[in-house]
């Protein structure tokens, strides 16, 4: 596949994947493998997309107190050993079950994204607590229009244990796993959804560089390649980004996720 | 903290990795791309890790157990080769 093609593919992957906020590698994966390149040269492209959308989302969420770094943390010690396990498998397993993942993981992404729920979580106007992580911890607080919204995260070793399959996935599959662990945080771990969503671009970042320490000591990444879909990548998930918030929210994620579960079922269906 | 000042590094050198002439500055730009990629993170667990082991020092083990759980992958990645 030449190298334009994948910086186009990743340009427009990433910018529909930031109109619906869900990153763009769950995208650029199956559409590479859908248009004829090997699941297993695809995932570290995609992982390659993971860490530099992470890195590029960094500072705003450092800048609104959101990302809650002790959860992370915590939370990463088993999804990056998860990703390197899932990279290390990934080159041993055929490409058609690699492919079949892979399909499990976008239809996964697609019901994620139209079953994603609001904040059971109140703001206080009351609350004197300062915005951000709270030392010893894995709680904290955040500021809203309405006043201060404090969180604790819940079930944390079950929480733990979830975020070592989505390293798995993400590892094998090339794409970022969020679609698992920000629902994890919200539903199982009743972290409010901002701070989910935030964390989750923290982590996908340290999941991405733990698989992609795999692919690139094996001789797995071509660089040329490489630098096409990180600069396209960076480019579309901006546009995507600034048009985000001239578009109806809840009818782009649907869409998003037609295309996903799409995806997802030809993949599936080629897999098996 | 490390804030993502590396963005325009990646682009330059992802640019350079994409376009160059030279095969060779190719594969060198887009090495280095990858390795900016993989180290910003990991040295941002690094600096957490060396902050809160002095005034949160249970969440700086947990960070230290990371850079030690990339560290064991990293080797064994290299001896699977």
């Amino acid at each position: 596949m030449s190298s334009l093609i994948l910086a186009l593919l990743s340009f427009g992957a990433a910018g529909v994947g930031a109109l619906g906020g869900l990153g763009g590698a769950v995208l650029l994966v199956p559409a590479l493998v859908v248009a004829g390149m090997e699941p297993s040269e695809a995932a570290p492209l995609g992982l390659l997309t993971v860490a530099a959308s992470s890195l590029a989302a960094s500072s705003t969420q450092l800048d609104e107190d959101t990302v809650n770094h002790r959860l992370g943390v915590t939370l990463e010690v088993s999804a990056s050993a998860g990703a390197a396990i899932g990279a290390l498998v990934s080159a041993v397993i055929s490409a058609a079950v690699l492919q079949w993942v892979l399909g499990v993981a976008a239809i996964t992404a697609g019901l994620a994204g139209t079953l994603r729920t609001g904040s059971r979580h109140r703001a206080s106007t009351e609350s004197t607590a300062k915005p951000g992580e709270r030392r010893g911890h894995l709680a904290g607080a955040y500021r809203e229009e309405e006043g201060v919204i404090e969180y604790e995260a819940h079930n944390v070793p079950v929480g733990v244990s979830v975020m070592g399959v989505a390293g798995v996935v993400a590892g094998m599959t090339g794409t970022s796993g969020g679609f698992i662990k920000t629902p994890v945080m919200t539903e199982l771990m009743h972290v409010p959804i901002k701070v989910a969503a935030s964390t989750t671009v923290f982590m996908v970042g340290v999941t991405a560089a733990s698989a992609l320490i795999v692919y690139a000591l094996h001789g797995r990444i071509d660089p040329a390649a490489a630098g096409a879909v990180v600069v396209g990548g960076l480019v579309g998930g901006r546009i995507g980004a600034m048009a985000q918030a001239h578009l109806p929210p809840v009818l782009v994620r649907r869409f998003l996720s037609a295309i996903l579960i799409g995806i997802g079922v030809l993949l599936v269906v080629r897999g098996t | 903290m490390v804030l993502n000042r590396e963005i325009p590094i990646v682009m330059v050198l992802g640019v350079i990795a994409w376009l160059a002439p030279s095969p060779r500055v190719s594969v060198w730009a887009g090495w280095a791309m990858v390795a900016v990629l993989i180290l910003t993170p990991i040295g941002r667990i690094g600096w957490l890790a060396s902050r809160w082991i002095r005034f949160d020092r249970r969440y700086g083990w947990v960070a230290w157990g990371l850079l030690t759980a990339v560290g064991v992958v990293a080797v064994l990645a290299a001896l699977l080769r």
